[in-house]
């Protein structure tokens, strides 16, 4: 008998249909193809033209405060349709009743669902960049300092991945005709809610919720410019809304309705439905979540540099942004005019601002106090007394050092660019400083501090008021009482200021600028009453 | 073969069960109110009011200036938005065929609702109301009324065009486009929402698009698509 040894089976061929990612690839173009976002386009056309675009176009060509458009502007108006497509989307097989018949479908009910994820976040991330696209050349055509910042897009897209994903989950959780709208408008107002907490009546930014809202306010003209922009912000942002993601499509995996495999089987070690499936959604809840947890514990110890006037986040700016000045080569006036200095990103405000300056200086001239140049500083160099006051800057040893954060409005106003300017110089030579911060005691035994301004004495008011009247601005603002008993024997001084002030810009400027000459030294002393002037 | 008679005749007859019978008008009432998922739809309404006396109370938005009205406006829409939701029909064409009714019934469920969200909102709101705290709708109902019923028409408008269940999009556009133009002090008849609470314009323009809105849905009903959406 002789032992055979059977000849080996031949191994099984490899199946000959398309690869699995090829399959999942078609599935994502076929969801693209037909999404209801698409129905949304022309609306966020609309929107975007009449709101971000818009409100760009009127902001100053400065890349930093243009780009807070992104975030504050085209982001929230873009939640509400995001949230209700992706809802739309992930209620569709409940909606339908046909999560039987899909039940015997080839591909895995996940791979499915994050689909039809991927197909409505490709259409919403797609029409967000392209409105950023538009912005950012719009910018660019303009800007003369400066390029375009990435970090709001990527808060953006996260922040817009995290609503899709979030509303998608919500839509296959509770499936009905009514889902879209109401998560829609439940997003919405959760975007709304974390806004009042950044900008509202509670402080500002205070909070985390509100350092964590990518829709905040808009930040002053040099933010962005003399120092770098908090890269701690975003980075907490960002991870939170990533959180936010990853958790919810783990929800989308783990729960039974949505064709996953159950809260009891992700605990379960021997349950159904697919341990890759089960190991792979729990640790995407977990992740998400302690990625959101840990992102909202560092947006706790967020607060105001004093050096760059940001809010940052210490741990993380300490070790990558710092705070060191950006170096810059300032923009200077033609030889023969006012010197004139500014940071190159103001460049197209040189003229304006030359002008200006040159003609309060000229009508000064010889004039104690008088500035011998200006040069742009930031905000956060000044006083606290000018950052609250009404002025831009204050003259000192003879230099005029001033920041434009104030002094460009974000509505184009070219007249009040030059008020603010001139009304500085005057109130310089003419009063002096413009006020002090003063610390206060309440009744209650709190104390408070606040600026007190330096309104100077009615002669001093009504020949500053007269100078700037020649010069075309506006009176210098003069706070007083408004309403009580004080109110009108205020009101009554000011009709007097008024008056002295329409008489001495009546004379010709040669005498003006002769009695100036004779009596500055009295009028800064407070000497001379409004009964005495010319 | 005996028995089948005799239990048609049990399942038939008019003398079965005669203290049962409902009538035929509150029968139709009642089926069409189900087949618009109307109960649900109160349900979400009386949810508008209730987070709008919560919004009102605990203060969740930056309500000062002209972003004043700007959750209202939004809860405005979004009833809006649920009543536009309702007109779809889960029986489409067949349905046009079956009476004459549906003409009439059509336009007393929109009018029916909208009088329930403003019920609901005005309820959510005078709960919330306290005048000492500074605490209420700026400009009272009178453009809680407007904004829902202007809103409601754009909404039947884009029933005709996209179908019932997608026309939700067009009350919430309108919404984020009258936000738009009242922070950006821009005021037309038809950014009704973004203008003052008496003001006539904004009234006509609502009122003009409500009444376009529900006549032509009265008349022609909400689109039904070939994917019975």
């Amino acid at each position: 008998m002789t032992a055979t040894i059977p000849a080996q089976a031949p191994a099984p061929s490899a199946p000959t249909g398309p690869r699995p990612w090829l399959q999942t690839a078609r599935l994502l173009r076929t969801e693209i193809r037909h999404s209801a976002f698409v129905w949304s386009l022309p609306l966020l056309v609309v929107l975007f033209s009449y709101d971000p675009y818009r409100t760009a176009a009127g902001y100053p060509v400065l890349w930093p405060v243009r780009s807070t458009v992104v975030l504050n502007k085209f982001w929230p108006d873009m939640v509400i349709f995001a949230a209700g497509f992706s809802a739309w989307a992930g209620s569709r097989e409940g909606r339908r009743h046909v999560g039987d018949l899909l039940a015997s479908t080839a591909r895995p009910a996940c791979t499915r669902q994050l689909c039809a994820l991927a197909g409505t976040a490709f259409w919403v991330l797609a029409a967000f960049l392209a409105g950023v696209i538009v912005l950012y050349v719009r910018t660019s055509q303009q800007a003369t300092w400066g390029g375009p910042p990435i970090a709001p897009v990527v808060v953006g897209v996260l922040g817009l991945v995290a609503v899709c994903s979030l509303a998608f989950t919500l839509g296959a959780l509770f499936p009905g005709r009514f889902t879209a709208p109401i998560v829609a408008v439940a997003l919405t107002i959760v975007t709304l809610w974390a806004f009042r907490q950044a900008v509202g009546d509670n402080g500002g930014g205070s909070g985390a919720i509100g350092v964590l809202s990518p829709d905040g306010g808009v930040p002053g003209n040099d933010w962005g410019l003399f120092y770098p922009v908090s890269i701690g912000v975003p980075i907490v942002q960002g991870a939170f809304m990533a959180g936010v993601a990853v958790a919810s499509v783990g929800v989308l995996g783990l729960a039974s309705r949505t064709g996953g495999v159950g809260w009891r089987g992700a605990l379960s070690g021997v349950a159904a439905g697919g341990a890759r499936l089960r190991a792979i959604a729990g640790s995407a809840v977990a992740v998400g979540v302690a990625l959101a947890v840990a992102a909202f514990v560092l947006a706790e110890t967020a607060n105001v540099a004093d050096a760059t006037s940001t809010l940052q986040i210490p741990v993380i700016d300490n070790a990558l942004a710092g705070t060191r000045p950006i170096p810059y080569t300032p923009v200077c006036s033609s030889a023969g005019s006012f010197p004139v200095c500014l940071h190159p990103a103001f460049r197209d405000y040189l003229p304006q601002v030359t002008s200006a300056l040159s003609a309060v200086v000229a009508e000064l001239a010889g004039l104690p106090g008088t500035p011998t140049r200006a040069t742009e500083v930031s905000q956060a160099a000044l006083p606290q007394a000018i950052v609250e006051g009404n002025g831009n800057g204050q003259v000192t040893d003879g230099v005029y050092r001033f920041t434009m954060t104030n002094a460009v409005a974000l509505v184009a106003d070219p007249g009040m660019l030059r008020d603010g300017l001139q009304q500085d110089i005057v109130h310089a030579v003419v009063v002096g400083s413009s006020g002090k911060i003063v610390t206060s005691t309440r009744p209650n035994g709190g104390k408070t501090t606040g600026l007190q301004q330096n309104n100077g004495t009615t002669a001093q008011q009504a020949v500053e008021d007269g100078l700037l009247r020649a010069l075309g601005s506006k009176p210098y603002p003069v706070g007083g009482p408004q309403n009580g008993p004080g109110a009108q024997q205020f009101q009554q001084q000011q009709d007097e200021v008024a008056q002295a002030a329409a008489k001495f810009a009546a004379l010709p400027a040669a005498t003006r600028h002769a009695w100036l000459v004779a009596n500055l030294t009295a009028l800064t002393a407070g000497t001379i009453t409004v009964a005495q002037l010319p | 073969m005996s028995a089948l008679p005799d239990v048609v005749a049990e399942t038939w007859s008019p003398d079965a069960s005669p203290r049962w019978r409902v009538p035929a008008v509150v029968r139709l009432l009642g089926l069409h109110l189900r087949s618009r998922r109307i109960p649900s739809a109160l349900i979400a309404l009386l949810a508008c009011g209730v987070v709008l006396g919560a919004a009102l109370e605990y203060h969740w938005w930056y309500g000062t200036g002209s972003a004043a009205g700007e959750l209202p406006t939004l809860l405005e829409g979004c009833a809006a938005a649920i009543i536009g939701v309702t007109t779809h029909s889960p029986f489409g064409e067949p349905e046009r065929a079956t009476g004459r009714w549906l003409p009439f019934l059509r336009p007393a469920l929109i009018l029916a609702l909208c009088g329930a969200a403003i019920g609901f909102l005005a309820a959510g709101a005078a709960v919330a109301y306290s005048p000492h705290a500074g605490v209420g709708l700026v400009g009272g109902m009178l453009p809680v009324a407007r904004n829902l019923l202007g809103f409601t028409g754009v909404a039947l408008l884009c029933s005709l065009a996209i179908g019932g269940l997608l026309s939700w999009i067009g009350p919430l556009a309108y919404v984020g486009i009258c936000q738009c133009a009242a922070i950006a002090n821009y005021s037309e008849p038809l950014t009704w929402a973004s203008r003052p609470p008496a003001d006539r314009g904004g009234w006509i323009a609502a009122l003009v698009v409500f009444a376009v809105g529900l006549a032509a849905f009265t008349i022609r009903g909400p689109r039904v698509r070939p994917s019975g959406e």
